[in-house]
């Protein structure tokens, strides 16, 4: 007989807790404003903090050690509850219907920015997304610096963090002081750009919103005064938010800790990160001028801002990128892949194992002369060991079958191929706004109910890095062949 | 490196291709065609090409390394295809930089062509272009080393360079046996297609030339709707029969030879390669009754052929696949990506290397599972070692990188996003068709000058399999002295 993953329902209890915590920002919205919604979000608070706490209470004696099915399944099960406790305002609120409303709730708490909300929607259900989204970033740090490494550590997150997370089996007090730790910097830093925004004239709703959807990468927001390029300042700040997500936090934290703040720009990945960007963002803005659609100062404006936009995964968008050649929007296509740095709340490949991929093959040249040289791979000083760069590389081509399959069961739906190209990129690396690279929002919109139900699946197995749904999938076949359940 | 023996082999691969040529310019004599003076420049160019370099050079009786087995290929593939294209510009039919798209595609086995009025070439012409297929489907240093006597020690290192797959096992000890054999297999074939498609009503000469494409697994057709010009179900399956069966490994057929069939259903590769056509003519069948309303049997024969002609990389068009729906189109596109098995004549990453990446992320998961498990890949029953599999997926990271760096450069040229995906897959798994603008009723005449001369670096890095050209860009390569 199993014994009752006891530790994984407490777990399960506390992502109920954190959502009971988020429904409480627009909760005191609505109390502030005495708008009818405020039961709404009430009884949506009172529920997940219920739920919460009787799961907590339940299952207070647990062990203190997480195995490696159950951080997969816990990873798995952590995302669909957080959806599905997230999907409940929009349901009750009879905005949208069930699927939407769970498609809508998936893709803010996978920080994708997929929506189904009409523009005229309620402002507090936009808030709601907006703390969805954060909450969703929130999730991704802590599950990175907890479960994560353990799980699917194994394609270089190890590699990355060693410095600052030991390895091994997973403590609960250890998981607790760790995201303790990234979570701070992460709430610092979204006050940060809510007082940055704030000092750039946006009203304190809009600034709200924005410093949520910026800092989580989710970028599902379109502040109701005046767009986002209301001036220079605030482009600055925006761009600064975007960028920030997209860094590796646990190297914050360690800067934090060691107070060692200049040492982030020594770090290779977040350099070369910084390099593409400058380099894609000169290409477009180039490309952008030379086919005169942008004076110069505005084709460098909304080239980096886009290319920043894209490369985080994050999606906001100034202008109608539908409009722009291909090759521009090809560039927008291809940045989420690469998706910020290891250890950020950004989805996609991740710049880290790119450089390491890089160099193998560079390696490989000189390889196919000297057969039986042995090569070295080192980033930042510090050599990567074989059979890291062997997993990631298979993770490279797990993550393009993955991203194969996903195209081909898009199509099915009879869109055409590029369509069904971005929205599988989008959902697969969270930056959501490339389904309207080509056509408009009414395309996911206007997709099946199984091929929206599908792209919910795609998003949180984004989120699992793929790797950990296979997990999930193998050890409880294997549950089942043994006849255990 | 030894520079005087590549020079000398070289020489004598520069003369082999004016025996070849010999053929064509036969043809245009006896037919009194216009293009036997241009046959008759290329013809000289290539002896005195052969003759200077045979003279500069020497053979010593030195062993070639792995240098000068990578640089006599990669050279010998740019030579040759150049000399390959001395017809169609001596003769006027195209521009030079068309004249070497159209010869490296043809030597690539890809099939793609800029000639927008194919009917309306010279048969020595037509000859010559599917000629040009079959010399290079099987590779062109594999029928040199087994036609012509001593090339030198260290053969093998040529040979390693040409040929496809993640290992490249040979069947015989001996390097030339080993070429032999996959020669006299590749000629077996080559001539019961065309008893085949004479058969199907051909006549003699659009047999053979269709014969020597489809064995090829090339593309070119003599018509400009290509297959469907014939319209003929009895000669469609005798090419799916065909290309299905040059998209398999030539080593495989040659031990089913020695030891009967058995061998067949014991080796992974090949089982692959039948599920995965199974499969996607299945799933297109159902797509076309579904999406285009074909009926039953007119779908499953459209989808046979595609399936046959794309996964063997050879790019004949039964029916105009740019209309199908989407879904086929991906399907074709991903199939484009997987090509045929290893060792045989097509093109693309190979069913062997996916067949062994999936079992390297199975072995993964397992591990993780069960750490104190030791975890083997293991293929037709023996353990692959690991520096093998690391060397797949790198080969498969930098094989996805370039296509996307070609439709990058391709976009930026101008060319439509799909266009310019469907070109850099099609071109680097030396298919043929793509999509769109070069979509399966179109040519690649309609590209910008760039973008063409980019296909043509991509057709050729994609037959060769990358590093063997990549490795020809170091500097190191071509250093005179050793390092140690």
């Amino acid at each position: 007989m199993m014994q009752m993953p006891k530790l994984l329902f407490f777990l399960l209890g506390r992502t109920a807790l954190l959502v009971g915590c988020g429904f409480l920002v627009p909760l005191l919205a609505a109390l502030v404003e005495r708008s009818p919604e405020t039961l709404l979000f009430a009884m949506a608070a009172l529920f997940s903090l219920a739920l919460g706490i009787l799961l907590c209470a339940l299952c207070r004696h647990h062990r203190s050690r997480l195995s490696i099915r159950e951080g997969a399944a816990f990873l798995l099960l952590a995302w669909l509850e957080l959806a599905l406790l997230g999907m409940v305002p929009y349901l009750a609120s009879g905005e949208l219907s069930l699927l939407e409303a769970f498609l809508e709730s998936v893709s803010g708490f996978t920080t994708t920015g997929i929506t189904c909300l009409r523009p005229e929607a309620s402002h507090l259900l936009v808030l709601w997304r907006s703390v969805s989204q954060w909450i969703g970033g929130l999730n991704i740090l802590v599950l990175l610096t907890t479960v994560l490494p353990q799980v699917s550590g194994c394609f270089g997150i190890s590699f990355a963090v060693q410095k600052s997370i030991h390895s091994g089996q997973l403590m609960v007090s250890r998981m607790e002081r760790t995201a303790f730790t990234v979570v701070r910097i992460y709430v610092a830093l979204t006050c940060i750009g809510c007082l940055l925004y704030t000092l750039g004239g946006l009203p304190l709703f809009d600034a709200v919103n924005l410093a949520m959807v910026t800092l989580s990468t989710g970028g599902c927001y379109v502040p109701s005064a005046g767009g986002l390029l209301l001036n220079g300042w605030l482009i600055a700040a925006i761009f600064f938010g975007m960028l920030v997500s997209c860094g590796n936090f646990l190297l914050y934290w360690q800067s934090v800790t060691q107070q060692r703040v200049h040492q982030l720009l020594k770090d290779a990945e977040l350099r070369s990160f910084l390099l593409l960007i400058l380099g894609a963002g000169a290409f477009v803005s180039w490309h952008l001028w030379r086919l005169g659609i942008y004076s110069i100062p505005d084709s460098l404006l909304y080239g980096f801002f886009h290319v920043v936009s894209f490369a985080g995964t994050t999606g906001l968008f100034a202008d109608r990128i539908a409009d722009w050649p291909d090759f521009d929007k090809f560039v927008l296509f291809l940045l989420p892949f690469v998706g910020g740095c290891i250890g950020s709340l950004a989805g996609g490949f991740k710049m880290l194992r790119f450089i390491i991929l890089g160099k193998t093959a560079l390696a490989e040249m000189s390889r196919t002369l000297h057969p039986h040289m042995v090569v070295h791979i080192g980033v930042d000083g510090s050599t990567v060991p074989q059979k890291i760069i062997g997993r990631i590389l298979s993770f490279f081509f797990l993550y393009f079958i993955a991203f194969f399959a996903a195209v081909l069961v898009i199509s099915l739906s009879g869109i055409s191929e590029l369509e069904s190209m971005n929205i599988a990129a989008g959902c697969l690396t969270s930056a959501g706004q490339l389904s309207l690279l080509d056509g408009g929002p009414e395309t996911i919109l206007g997709l099946s109910a199984a091929a929206k139900l599908f792209c919910c699946f795609l998003m949180i197995l984004g989120k699992l890095e793929i790797f950990s749904f296979l997990i999930v999938l193998q050890s409880s076949y294997l549950q089942l062949q043994r006849g255990r359940w | 490196m030894n520079l005087q023996v590549v020079s000398y082999i070289l020489g004598r691969l520069s003369l082999a291709t004016a025996t070849a040529l010999l053929f064509p310019f036969v043809l245009a004599l006896a037919r009194t065609e216009t293009s036997c003076l241009a046959f008759a420049g290329a013809i000289l160019s290539s002896i005195l090409l052969g003759g200077l370099l045979m003279t500069s050079g020497r053979l010593i009786s030195a062993k070639l390394s792995v240098r000068e087995g990578i640089a006599i290929t990669g050279l010998g593939w740019i030579m040759v295809t150049t000399l390959g294209m001395l017809p169609y510009s001596l003769g006027g039919y195209l521009p030079v930089l068309e004249g070497i798209f159209e010869s490296i595609s043809g030597f690539t086995g890809t099939g793609a062509t800029v000639i927008d009025s194919i009917e309306t070439l010279p048969s020595s012409i037509l000859l010559w272009r599917s000629m040009t297929h079959w010399f290079g489907g099987l590779g062109i240093v594999v029928i040199f080393i087994a036609l012509l006597p001593q090339v030198g020690r260290g053969a093998v290192h040529m040979f390693n360079a040409e040929s496809t797959g993640p290992t490249s096992d040979r069947v015989l000890p001996r390097i030339k046996a080993t070429a032999l054999a996959l020669f006299i297999i590749y000629v077996v074939f080559t001539l019961a297609a065309w008893i085949a498609f004479m058969a199907c009503g051909l006549d003699p000469l659009t047999a053979i030339d269709h014969a020597f494409s489809t064995t090829a697994t090339g593309g070119f057709s003599t018509y400009d709707t290509s297959v469907a010009h014939f319209n003929n179900p009895a000669l469609e399956g005798w090419m799916t029969f065909f290309m299905v069966l040059c998209g398999g490994n030539f080593g495989l057929y040659f031990t089913v030879w020695k030891k009967g069939p058995r061998v067949l259903w014991k080796n992974s590769e090949f089982k692959a390669y039948l599920v995965m056509l199974t499969a996607a003519t299945l799933l297109i069948t159902w797509n076309l009754m579904d999406g285009m309303g074909f009926s039953g049997t007119e779908s499953f024969r459209y989808a046979a052929f595609q399936v046959a002609s794309i996964s063997s990389t050879t790019g004949f068009v039964s029916n105009d696949f740019d209309v199908w729906p989407s879904f086929s189109k991906l399907l074709i596109i991903l199939l484009m990506f997987i090509g045929g098995c290893a060792g045989s004549t097509s093109g693309g990453i190979k069913v062997t290397r996916f067949v062994l990446l999936f079992k390297m992320v199975y072995s993964i998961l397992w591990q993780k599972l069960h750490p104190q498990m030791l975890a083997h890949v293991k293929m037709n029953g023996q353990e692959m070692p690991e520096n093998v599999l690391y060397s797949v997926a790198r080969f498969f990271f930098v094989y996805i990188m370039l296509c996307v760096l070609w439709a990058f450069l391709m976009i930026c040229d101008g060319v439509p996003a799909l266009a310019a995906i469907g070109v850099s897959v099609s071109t680097m798994g030396s298919c043929g068709p793509g999509f769109g603008m070069t979509g399966a009723t179109c040519t690649y005449s309609g590209l910008p000058e760039f973008s063409k001369a980019l296909t043509c670096v991509s057709m050729l890095l994609g037959r060769l399999e990358m590093f063997t050209l990549l490795a020809m860009l170091q500097p190191a390569f071509w250093r005179q002295k050793k390092g140690w």
